[in-house]
């Protein structure tokens, strides 16, 4: 059974390479807010705070708010990156992230290369990625390119390779930081339809935009946050008028 | 214990990496790998022959003891080196792919193991150019390097952790492994010393070289040698569970 439940899961991590930054605030004995010390004198960001909630198959769900809300944090943390500070968070299912969907892309190596190699990193076995590197080299309509060492590629063509990559795997639980897309205008319907069944293959989706209008079209929840802290989950109209009242 | 049998388990992904790491990154050069094998023989002929002059040693037993001795200390110095930045290194792998960091080591490793099988035909070249004696002993060769890999494992993995969080680490192994190489015996043999010193028996890199190095010269290595190996294997996984079972979980915010 695909699931998440996560129960007053809290947050928080150290910030390195702030020293500077610190000495001048305990010069200047500025007070922060979000920001806690701990003994060391190291910062700490509190990203999460007490969040609770449960997803279930079906469920596709938005993430909305301010830049720094905790929106990416929630994301990682799900995907299993982050350990919760305290709470306890537990996830069934294979997780895809979408977070970074060009990781570790090899410009020397040709574009098939970076393919299985892509297929690797994403936890794809050598069987699986064979089965659907044909499937892959259409979709980019590479053709010859796909041949050639990556550094040649323009950056629609890169985009274009990673983005085929990444649709092609089944994900119980699909995490988006953003919609990825390949930004290509006469690629673009080719690619919706092909994300669009990405998603559709997700027992559960979570996506984090800052476009009302994509969360509408591909949600049926939504959940607000603020900084770190859950302030309503609902139905995607319901939280989209919360979150104008409170701006 | 479970990240690295599930890493070792996916050994078809990591031993595609590392070999494509070497092939990409010879792939415009005519000689190719070639080149990991011709730089080692050069370099390890031309300081043969300034040291054997340096020691009065005799060429023919020098050189081999040399070739070797440079040729393991190169893939000991290699691994431990690359291993202080990896983690640094692959972060985007760690914080948006949650990609097994085992399996970063062991892509790294792997890399090492193939540039050493490039140099062990130098190895090869030079044990068959002396005419040293090879008899069967030399599978306790093969049984040391297998236990300098089950060494370098655990604690490539371990400076990768201490070295995302302290950011010195990386320059103070440099440096002690520039150390190492000259109180090592590796350009000098323990006879040129008058007596067994504490030089080299409080060394364990010694004893992890020796059980490589004195099998492929037709001598054995003696058991104390393997005995202390195999307590710092065992040593060093114990530390290696102990330190990624408290702090493994906190790495995707250091890096």
């Amino acid at each position: 059974m695909i699931s998440i439940k996560a129960k007053n899961v809290t947050l928080e991590y150290p910030v390195f390479g702030m020293t500077q930054q610190s000495i001048k605030k305990r010069v200047l004995n500025v007070a922060t807010g979000g920001l806690i010390s701990n003994s060391a004198g190291i910062p700490i960001v509190r990203a999460l705070r007490d969040l609770s909630f449960e997803l279930k198959s079906g469920d596709r769900l938005g993430l909305v708010g301010h830049n720094g809300a905790g929106k990416s944090s929630l994301l990682r943390t799900i995907a299993g990156i982050y350990p919760p500070t305290s709470g306890q968070l537990t996830v069934h299912g294979r997780i895809v992230t979408t977070l970074n969907i060009a990781v570790g892309l090899e410009p020397e190596a040709t574009g098939f290369e970076n393919i299985i190699m892509r297929g690797i990193l994403f936890g794809l076995s050598r069987a699986e990625i064979e089965a659907r590197i044909d499937d892959i080299a259409e979709f980019t309509e590479l053709g010859d390119y796909l041949n050639m060492p990556v550094r040649v590629y323009s950056s629609g063509m890169m985009t274009r390779l990673a983005f085929g990559v990444v649709t092609s795997l089944n994900a119980d639980i699909l995490l988006m930081d953003e919609v990825i897309g390949t930004g290509d205008a006469n690629f673009i319907r080719k690619a919706e339809v092909r994300l669009t069944n990405f998603m559709n293959r997700a027992k559960v989706l979570i996506i984090a935009s800052h476009n009302e209008d994509i969360i509408q079209k591909l949600c049926n929840k939504a959940m607000l946050l603020s900084h770190g802290e859950l302030r309503a989950i609902g139905t995607v109209s319901d939280i989209f008028l919360q979150y104008e009242n409170e701006r | 214990m479970s990240l690295i049998l599930d890493a070792v388990k996916k050994y078809d992904a990591w031993l595609y990496l590392s070999l494509a790491d070497i092939r990409l990154r010879y792939r415009r050069s005519a000689l190719g790998p070639l080149w990991i094998t011709i730089s080692m023989a050069i370099f390890s002929i031309s300081i043969g022959l300034v040291y054997s002059q340096l020691f009065n040693a005799k060429m023919d037993t020098y050189l081999p003891y040399l070739t070797v001795s440079v040729i393991v200390w190169t893939f000991i110095a290699a691994s431990l080196n690359e291993s202080t930045s990896l983690y640094c290194d692959n972060a985007p792998y760690i914080k948006d792919l949650n990609f097994n960091v085992f399996s970063i080591t062991f892509r790294a490793l792997s890399r090492q193991v193939i540039i050493l099988a490039h140099n062990s035909i130098v190895i090869l070249g030079v044990l068959i150019f002396f005419q040293v004696p090879v008899s069967w002993t030399i599978i306790y060769s093969a049984a040391g390097i297998f236990l300098l890999i089950l060494m370098l494992v655990p604690v490539a993995a371990c400076l990768s952790l201490i070295g995302a969080r302290f950011r010195d680490i990386g320059q103070l192994i440099a440096n002690i492994l520039q150390v190492l190489f000259f109180l090592t015996p590796i350009t000098w043999e323990t006879t040129f010393l008058q007596e067994k010193s504490w030089i080299y028996i409080y060394n364990p890199l010694y004893h992890f070289i020796d059980v490589v190095r004195a099998p492929l010269l037709g001598k054995s290595s003696s058991p104390s040698s393997w005995l202390i190996c195999c307590t710092v294997v065992i040593a060093a996984w114990v530390c290696q569970e102990y330190m990624f079972n408290r702090k493994r979980a906190r790495l995707a915010f250091w890096i």
